[in-house]
């Protein structure tokens, strides 16, 4: 490790430092800015597929097969 | 952990984060493309490229820094995963840049659907905007979390100030009773 930084002595530990206030108040600032854009009627996703497709990536042929499933239920 | 290894580990790790950037900006240029674009055929072909970035390159370039490298390095060096606060914001960011890709899973393979069969609508238009704010922000973070792992800025947590008062004070009984 070769940051150059205070070493703890027998004090009590040092406060937050002001980057992390700064970070902490930028990510308020965006969870409150998603809020009322959700709250203004930009959701995250919906849009009635009721398909409940895997996060996790498979092989090709299981993408195409599910794209070709998805494509399917919105002919219905 | 061995230098060698220590040294693969971290190759790796820059390798996942920076493609995984890399990645989102591409996913980014096709989510403006398919919004602005007015020929079908470039927003159908955005669309469907974008789900195909997120399936089978953004989710793996996320789930394994978080999961795999981050977690070895930080665990397997002096740094700690809960010492810094560097550290800790960082793997924040990962965390929910993670959640927010896997929430836009099911939206991503909506928009790709719709717009290969040619059906993308007005009322789709919103999904659209959608995706090009959240690439931006997620691009916007992630470019955070690597200004962080350079920069790497001062600051120990209350715990990781006690581990190291601790380590210290050990060390320094043992060189006392030597």
């Amino acid at each position: 490790m070769s940051e150059n930084q205070r070493l703890p002595g027998r004090g009590s530990p040092p406060g937050l430092p002001r980057w992390v206030k700064l970070f902490v108040m930028i990510f308020i600032f965006l969870v409150l800015l998603v809020v009322i854009l959700h709250l203004m009627g930009f959701g995250l996703g919906g849009h009635g597929v009721s398909d409940a497709r895997g996060l996790l990536p498979g092989s090709l042929v299981d993408y195409e097969l599910s794209m070709a499933q998805a494509q399917g239920q919105l002919r219905t | 952990m061995r230098p060698g290894l220590r040294k693969f580990v971290r190759t790796a790790h820059i390798t996942f984060t920076v493609g995984w950037l890399g990645a989102v900006a591409a996913f980014l240029a096709l989510g403006i493309a398919g919004l602005t674009s007015r020929d079908s055929q470039i927003v159908s072909a955005a669309y469907l490229g974008m789900d195909l970035i997120t399936r089978f390159v953004i989710v793996p370039l996320s789930l394994a820094p978080l999961l795999l490298t981050g977690p070895i390095l930080s665990l397997g060096t002096p740094w700690g995963l809960f010492s810094h606060y560097w550290i800790l914001i960082k793997l924040g960011i990962n965390l929910l840049s993670t959640f927010i890709l896997l929430v836009h899973l099911q939206p991503i393979a909506y928009l790709a659907g719709v717009a290969s069969e040619g059906t993308l609508s007005h009322a789709d238009r919103s999904l659209q905007i959608q995706m090009v704010v959240a690439s931006g922000a997620g691009l916007l973070a992630l470019l955070a979390a690597t200004g962080l792992a350079v920069y790497k800025p001062r600051g120990m947590t209350p715990y990781g100030w006690r581990k190291q008062y601790e380590e210290r004070k050990v060390s320094s009984d043992i060189d006392i009773a030597s």
